[in-house]
């Protein structure tokens, strides 16, 4: 006999959150087929809670297309409050048997929840472990884990709902020039796992809001070439400088308001750190390039003056990667119009870069990774690859591209269908790799896995990787962000190591992917706000 | 001959009237506008631009009048530097139409083969001005009654600010000339202190500006600056030269 008494569900939004690139339609069939599993087929009627003034994107508006009635809150800490009140209301004028849903980390619920068992209505909490205790969990009839419940709904597609898909922000991996540490940023979590003291490493920056700390909120991160720097950008408009041997904060660059008719925090797409320490440059959504003079900053000496950031150069449009050639005298910038512009860096930075020293032009779709040659002789050439399948080698000083090679031709792996036009390949990232070769990662549409983000170890020995399930998800369970390694002993790229021999071992991997997947198609979820504080 | 059945043209002078050729006067240079773009500066076909143009292979555009209008520099500088080939740059769609028209015209009545050496190109120059001239390839950039963008909060729509002035100075060779007119003050004053702020460009001297023929040719020669002459307004100029700089 199916059990048909009515299902109410509360969600509190802030406290249970989506992880980062979850699909929000999914949600409502994600709480259906979990109560079917437990044997409830009644109508399900959904509240959820969200904070006023928190910018959710479309999340909402996805939300309330399927069902759920959204009510505002000022305050994050009322939140649970409403629930509460609300739920209190709720069981004066409802009759059991009737089921009460609540998805919440509130630790003050278990009376409430006692409450109502009394009066014979069934209960369920469905948590987040890391901000609940046991006493909580023990009262409900059941408890259940959200990243279960997310994990076990069927995939949605968006388009469906006349939707459009999310974009998700690719994953990117970053090794200490020594190989001293691992640095991952997922969607927007930082993960950085140190490898000589073997742990994991939180950093905690300052932010305009004190419950959302730095490892929650990254945009963008970059070691120094030297290895003495690591900076991070968040998507508050702060960028932080720490010192990579002891994680000391050293630097806080403030975020800057864009002007008075558009008072919106400008958040840094891209860093670059000069090869000798001296300088830092990062360049916002607006396509403004700033510079920071870090002479003077060591462990714990920060010199006043350095405190604000100059306006280095500007561009037309959007700015998406940033570097600087390895002997420090350009400043290299490929924006949204598909050139990548070639600045000379002033001996005065702080005065701006106003010589242009070429515009390298040629490629058709934007520029995803800018890599540049190891041979010390020859330090005017670089390489670019983007989304029109194709890797291009350019001359620093006269911007004219030397090279093109299309990579769609040259995998030879890619099944041609006669019938279909050629998939276009997209180069994610690529890597030089000294004795001249070039390793290069590259999204194939159709693939389960994309690689995202490449980078070398200073001791040339190992090539990491990190991967991640495509957007949409091709199989049911669409898998976890995956970090891989690979040695390239004389430029010749062996096999990946398993997941036992990766520096670090297993518990790397479990810190920077979330969990250790005991098969390759992956059947964990993604995390939600798992991360385990040191 | 098919300017007689046009109506857009004109009977007796054979040009495009006008009329029929009207817009807007504003148009937001920031937009994403569709029109072709060539991929680099070798990818800019002369040819098309001028066919009859005694085209030897080294022989590349020298002149470029940004936010040309209804052309009237263009066609007073095609007689006087007859060598010399010059392109102006227009956002507007139907604008540039009347351009290309009014050229293709003189070019047919003109009887010494006058009028081969200016062409027009619907673009936005504030983006992608690198698309189609090269480092060090233009000796002139005109910058006649740009758009004043009033309210502070447009000012960096400006067709010259420091930032633009970045990639003028790099398509402009060494001792290349930037000559820019206003009527309206404001605007004037920032252009003239925008230069002047910019490390790569110095101011030219008065005995400069006189020998100079172009300099005349500023006020007299398009539709807005005879207005201006005609309502007795006050116009600002500031013309600079692009000079070497070592960061």
């Amino acid at each position: 006999m199916e059990n048909r008494d009515p299902i109410y569900v509360w969600w509190d939004i802030q406290s249970c959150r989506l992880p980062y690139g979850y699909e929000p339609l999914r949600v409502h069939v994600a709480v259906k087929s979990a109560m079917r599993n437990l044997g409830f087929f009644g109508p399900i009627d959904y509240v959820a809670v969200a904070v006023k003034g928190w910018s959710y994107g479309d999340t909402l508006y996805r939300i309330e297309t399927t069902g759920f009635r959204i009510k505002r809150e000022y305050a994050w800490q009322s939140c649970s409050m409403f629930i509460r009140n609300n739920i209190s209301e709720w069981m004066h004028s409802h009759e059991p048997p009737a089921v009460a849903v609540i998805i919440s980390c509130d630790k003050g619920l278990g009376s409430l929840v006692n409450r109502l068992r009394v009066e014979g209505f069934k209960t369920c909490i469905i948590y987040v472990p890391a901000f609940t205790s046991d006493r909580l969990i023990s009262v409900p009839n059941f408890s259940l884990l959200w990243s279960d419940v997310l994990a076990n709904a069927p995939l949605v597609d968006p388009r469906e709902y006349g939707l459009p898909l999310r974009e998700v922000r690719a994953e990117a991996i970053y090794v200490h020039p020594s190989q001293k540490s691992v640095a991952v940023t997922v969607g927007m979590d930082l993960r950085v796992f140190d490898l000589i003291e073997n742990r994991r490493v939180t950093l905690v920056g300052k932010s305009r809001r004190s419950c959302r700390k730095d490892s929650t909120n990254t945009r963008v991160i970059r070691y120094g070439a030297s290895g003495k720097f690591f900076v991070c950008a968040s998507n508050d408009g702060w960028v932080n400088i720490w010192s990579a041997e002891s994680w000391h904060r050293l630097h806080t660059i403030y975020p800057l308001i864009s002007s008075r008719w558009s008072p919106s925090k400008r958040v840094a797409l891209a860093i670059a750190i000069r090869s000798n320490d001296s300088h830092v440059c990062y360049a916002d959504t607006r396509g403004d390039v700033w510079v920071v003079e870090l002479d003077g900053i060591d462990e714990c000496k920060v010199s006043p003056s350095n405190k604000t950031a100059r306006l280095l150069f500007r561009s037309s449009s959007i700015v998406t990667k940033l570097d600087f050639s390895p002997d420090g005298r350009y400043i290299l910038s490929a924006d949204g119009d598909f050139k990548i512009r070639v600045n000379v860096f002033p001996k005065k930075p702080l005065e701006g870069a106003h010589e242009i020293q070429s515009i390298c032009l040629g490629h058709k779709a934007s520029i995803t990774c800018i890599a540049f040659v190891w041979n010390s002789e020859v330090t005017e050439r670089f390489l670019s690859g983007s989304d029109d399948s194709t890797v291009r080698l350019w001359d620093i000083s006269s911007g004219s591209l030397l090279h093109t090679c299309d990579i769609s031709t040259m995998a030879e792996y890619i099944e041609v269908n006669e019938s279909e036009p050629p998939a276009q390949v997209k180069v994610t990232d690529m890597c030089t790799i000294p004795n001249s070769s070039l390793a290069i990662v590259i999204h194939i549409p159709g693939d389960s896995f994309i690689p995202t983000s490449i980078s070398l170890s200073g001791s040339m020995k190992l090539l990491w990787m990190v991967s991640r399930p495509s957007n949409p998800p091709v199989s049911k369970h669409p898998g976890v962000t995956r970090v891989k390694a690979m040695p390239c002993i004389e430029a010749e790229l062996s096999s990946i190591l398993g997941d036992d021999q990766i520096p670090g071992g297993t518990k790397l991997l479990e810190q920077l992917q979330g969990k250790v997947p005991t098969e390759d198609c992956g059947e964990c979820s993604t995390r939600s706000h798992e991360s385990c504080n040191v | 001959m098919d300017t007689e059945t046009k109506p857009t043209f004109s009977k007796s002078t054979g040009l495009p009237r006008k009329k029929f050729y009207r817009a807007r006067a504003h148009s937001n240079p920031l937009s994403d506008s569709h029109f072709p773009i060539p991929i680099s500066p070798s990818h800019v076909d002369l040819s098309l631009h001028f066919p009859k143009a005694n085209n030897e292979a080294s022989k590349k555009i020298e002149f470029a009048d940004i936010g040309c209008g209804f052309g009237g520099l263009l066609i007073s500088l095609a007689t006087l530097f007859p060598d010399r080939l010059m392109i102006g740059m227009e956002l507007r769609d139907k604008v540039t139409e009347y351009v290309k028209e009014r050229i293709l015209a003189l070019r047919k009545t003109s009887s010494e083969g006058e009028y081969e050496n200016i062409s027009v190109v619907r673009t936005n120059s504030m983006k992608y001005i690198p698309n189609y001239f090269e480092k060090g390839q233009l000796s002139k950039m005109f910058f006649l009654f740009p758009d004043p963008h009033f309210k502070e909060k447009n000012h960096r729509r400006r067709v010259i600010s420091v930032d633009l002035l970045d990639e003028y100075a790099y398509v402009l060779r060494g001792g290349g000339i930037v000559y820019t007119i206003t009527d309206v003050e404001e605007l004037g004053e920032w252009m003239k202190s925008c230069l002047e702020k910019h490390p790569m460009f110095e101011s030219l001297t008065q005995e400069e500006l006189d020998s100079d023929p172009v300099v005349e040719l500023l006020c007299s020669a398009t539709e807005e600056g005879q207005k201006v002459a005609r309502n007795g307004g006050q116009t600002f100029r500031a013309i600079f030269r692009r000079i070497a700089y070592v960061s």
